[in-house]
């Protein structure tokens, strides 16, 4: 089958197929670009004002870079890894340890913070615009419509542009990553210009510390650093698979995700510090002044419009699981993904803006237990073999099938992973329980699936008779 | 048997795929199997440095401020 009968080789970057080395577009470069460009767009600051809730600016620089170094590592090794070398995005791979239906059932959960993410972005870009008009010509709309407005016409230009597809999300990342550098270095000096510079946003006390004292507030901070590292899981993976080697998925994951919102989550906890606000554009033209203020939030804005088409991207692509969506035409597919955007734009924009911290308490409870158990699966009990025939296959014949489509070690695992973590530490109401303060949510639970997992997996997966799950025969035998 | 064929033998009319798509498929996981994967694991140097990374910059940190040392 040549490109062209499937509508050139966007087709296939849209699809589920394996791809090979001559369909990967992106270069180490490249995706340092993406992954850049994804990591400092403006849910870094938002996260960072959540951070200066509860620390000042020194430990808010070690709990975020401790927090992404830990969150970004556990988030992406094994997907990344997998989906470089085999060709397969995120979602397929999902099969091979969840099982088919297991997969979509996290994917269900999954898309919901996908949809939160899509927006938050297009209420950020269309805030951006709106203090953009408020401060160049003093229109100021009654009841707040002009964020309804300019928020579905960000979300309707995400759209767009994910629907191009990854190589017009490439050339987009290539503009938007070096400014929105240049953004993050212009605040950082107009901060160290500002009375008192840098020296004075550390002496600042946090904002809205909880009680329990500061080693309890710290590993809060921690906590949303990790969450916000492992967020990454899903789009990374995806990702991965349009890069020519394996370390140009996962050397600029690891380094360029890891500094980039480093750096964003730390200048947003020294401006929130400073001006007891988390939202940027509230605070970019204070700042800056007026130009240099606009220009920053016009840089803001297309920051957004990079980073939400990656977002649209990666949950389009985790749709075609599903079987209605499957053979759809892209375009089609990131709509529907888009519905709920543009719906909650019209009616309700703020809501998720407003309970941001809510999707990131979300992510931490979900995701941790799912990247260890991939870890698990793929480095332990499968020792980094896949076999791609069982993973497409899509009858009860495929050993990835499980019991049913369901992986049910793996849900088991996932269920009492939950427990654990929200045992420890309430990502709702951010409150922390007295063994919190030792091992983090994060660590414990880790540690708990890993080695819950690894035990039932050996017990019921690799010692299975029947080899349901393609553990314990030999791939080239079936 | 080729590769090609073993895979076709295992998985043609398993996908729900279209037929042509269900071909090209066969086609690329014949080339994914011949070459163990598209691209090469990461080498051992690389997880060395992430190990590294990942005390130096993700745990120590934390210790050293549950220390007190920062």
């Amino acid at each position: 089958m040549g490109k062209s009968e499937h509508g050139g080789k966007n087709e296939f970057l849209t699809g589920n197929l394996p791809l090979l080395k001559e369909d990967r577009i992106y270069s180490f470069f490249d995706n340092v670009n993406v992954d850049v460009a994804l990591a400092i767009a403006t849910w870094c600051f938002m996260t960072g004002g959540t951070v200066a809730l509860f620390v000042g600016l020194w430990e808010a620089i070690v709990a975020t870079i401790a927090g992404n170094v830990i969150g970004v590592f556990i988030g992406i090794v094994a997907t990344a890894v997998t989906s470089a070398k085999y060709g397969v995005e995120h979602w397929t791979l999902g099969r091979s340890w969840l099982g088919g239906n297991g997969m979509k059932l996290m994917l269900l959960v999954i898309l919901v913070t996908q949809v939160g993410w899509a927006v938050t972005l297009s209420v950020m870009c269309g805030r951006a615009f709106e203090n953009i008009l408020a401060t160049t010509t003093g229109f100021v709309s009654e009841n707040g419509y002009l964020i309804n407005v300019l928020g579905l016409v960000a979300a309707a230009a995400a759209w767009l542009i994910a629907w191009k597809g990854p190589v017009a999300m490439r050339k987009m990342s290539a503009i938007v990553a070096p400014l929105m550098c240049i953004v993050m270095v212009g605040m950082a000096i107009l901060i160290a210009k500002a009375p008192g510079g840098w020296g004075a946003i550390l002496d600042y006390e946090a904002l809205a510390p909880v009680p329990g004292g500061k080693m309890v507030n710290f590993m809060i901070a921690f906590e949303i650093n990790i969450g916000a590292g492992v967020s990454w899981w899903a789009s990374r993976g995806t990702a991965a698979r349009l890069c020519k080697t394996v370390r140009a998925a996962y050397w600029p994951s690891m380094l360029g995700v890891c500094l980039a919102s480093s750096l964003g989550t730390i200048l947003g906890v020294a401006t929130s510090l400073a001006f007891n606000s988390i939202d940027p554009t509230e605070w970019m033209v204070p700042l800056g002044g007026l130009v240099p203020g606009i220009i920053a939030l016009l840089f803001i804005a297309f920051a957004n419009l990079s980073s939400a088409p990656v977002t649209i991207y990666i949950s389009s692509l985790g749709m075609r699981q599903f079987k209605i969506f499957e053979n759809m035409h892209w375009g089609k597919v990131t709509f529907f993904f888009m519905l709920p955007t543009f719906l909650i734009m019209i009616f309700f924009p703020l809501y998720i803006y407003d309970h941001f911290y809510i999707l990131m308490g979300i992510i931490c409870v979900v995701y941790v237990p799912l990247v260890a158990i991939q870890m698990v699966d793929y480095f332990i009990l499968r020792k980094q073999k896949l076999d791609l025939v069982d993973m497409f296959d899509k009858t009860e014949g495929s050993r990835y099938r499980f019991w049913g489509g369901f992986n049910w070690v793996a849900i088991v695992v996932f269920a009492l992973s939950c427990v654990v973590y929200v045992a420890l530490f309430d990502p709702i109401l951010l409150v922390a329980k007295p063994m919190f303060v030792y091992m983090s949510a994060t660590g414990a639970t880790f540690v708990f699936a890993v080695a819950a997992y690894t035990i039932l997996g050996k017990l019921f997966l690799v010692r299975n008779k029947k080899g349901i799950g393609g553990y314990s025969n030999d791939l080239s035998q079936k | 048997m080729s590769i090609y064929e073993t895979v076709e033998r295992r998985i043609k009319g398993k996908t729900e795929m279209p037929e042509e798509l269900e071909k090209e498929l066969i086609r690329r996981i014949t080339v994914i199997e011949e070459e163990g994967g598209v691209c090469q694991d990461l080498p051992k140097s690389d997880w060395a440095l992430t190990v590294i990374i990942a005390v130096m910059f993700g745990i120590l940190p934390v210790i050293f401020m549950a220390c007190g040392i920062f």
